[in-house]
């Protein structure tokens, strides 16, 4: 039951984070600064979301074959928007250098 | 566009698949029941939070320890709703409570790119990419529960997200501010990699955000 209780706490401390800004900020114009700072927000957050989830224990664990792969997604991706083509060739090039 | 949605969102739901799993079997160590396991796929909807909080239950923290941990990983949602908020400005009441349910990272990269798309057309969009992951979410982690604990995990499948985020992050930068912000984000998060609960995430984002801004002040 109190794992269920935790369940129920994180799920709307969660809900509440994504809609905090989305309900939030509805009906408000928002000032021309913010509206500026906001084209960074998705740029920077998922360029820490992709290196945070190269992090394990505390260390940044990225060798060759991370490399390789993030290197050829993102060659891949100024290319073509086609997200499969993205992940087949970085995958291939990942699964490829770790075989090597 | 509804289409659409799926369709971009399928390539998403491949690494989807072994990150179940590995819930799964942290439910099955845990041992909090598979029912109330499999609860925190529609409750929480968000792997990486559903993981942190299984994990540290079943690891026998503190009860508020695990849930703030959990809330702390989940934090970056809020970025995501600030950056979609002026969207989301333009769609109709019912459409911002639901979108905000569904905001998971894929949702917001695969949104970012069209958030200035036509409103009815955004949220079909949005709608096709988010339902698509909604519902086969579900499925895997009840998959996972029965599945996960007899499926070997070498395969690094699940390197396949960061991956494709980087594929898609790197075409969208298109002013050299933008790769400040970028680059600070990720240097700094980096050097945040000790803090507890990932929250070098957040560090990092902010970080990444001010950099963007003042370098564009810089140029201007």
């Amino acid at each position: 039951m109190s794992a269920f209780l935790a369940i129920v706490a994180v799920g709307l401390g969660t809900f509440a984070c994504r809609a905090v800004f989305i309900i939030g900020l509805a009906r408000r114009a928002l000032p021309a600064p913010v509206l500026h700072a906001l084209e960074y927000v998705g740029p920077a957050t998922l360029s820490a979301l992709i290196v945070a989830m190269m992090i394990s224990d505390g260390h940044v664990e990225v060798g060759a074959a991370e490399l390789a792969g993030l290197g050829v997604a993102a060659a891949i991706g100024l290319r073509t928007t086609n997200l499969t083509l993205i992940l087949f060739a970085g995958m291939c090039a990942y699964w490829g250098v770790r075989a090597i | 566009m509804i289409r659409r949605g799926v369709i971009d969102a399928f390539p998403m739901l491949i690494p989807a698949i072994p990150f179940a799993f590995v819930i799964g079997v942290a439910v099955t160590e845990a041992q909090i029941g598979p029912v109330t396991g499999w609860s925190s796929a529609p409750i929480i909807y968000a792997g990486a939070g559903q993981l942190t909080l299984i994990t540290l239950l079943g690891s026998g923290a503190a009860w508020a320890a695990a849930v703030t941990a959990a809330l702390v990983v989940n934090a970056r949602h809020a970025m995501y709703s600030v950056a979609l908020a002026p969207t989301f400005q333009r769609q109709p009441a019912w459409f911002r409570w639901v979108g905000s349910y569904l905001l998971i990272d894929q949702v917001f990269v695969l949104a970012e790119r069209r958030k200035n798309d036509p409103p009815a057309a955004f949220r079909r969009y949005y709608l096709g990419v988010g339902l698509s992951f909604c519902v086969l979410w579900f499925l895997f982690i009840a998959l996972g529960l029965v599945l996960g604990p007899v499926v070997p995990t070498g395969w690094g499948l699940e390197f396949a997200v960061p991956v494709m985020f980087t594929g898609m992050l790197i075409p969208g930068l298109d002013s050299s501010p933008k790769w400040v912000a970028v680059l600070v984000a990720a240097v700094v998060t980096v050097a945040c990699a000790g803090l507890p609960n990932r929250a070098g995430l957040l560090v990092g984002a902010v970080a990444g955000i001010v950099a963007g801004v003042l370098a564009d002040r810089r140029r201007a």
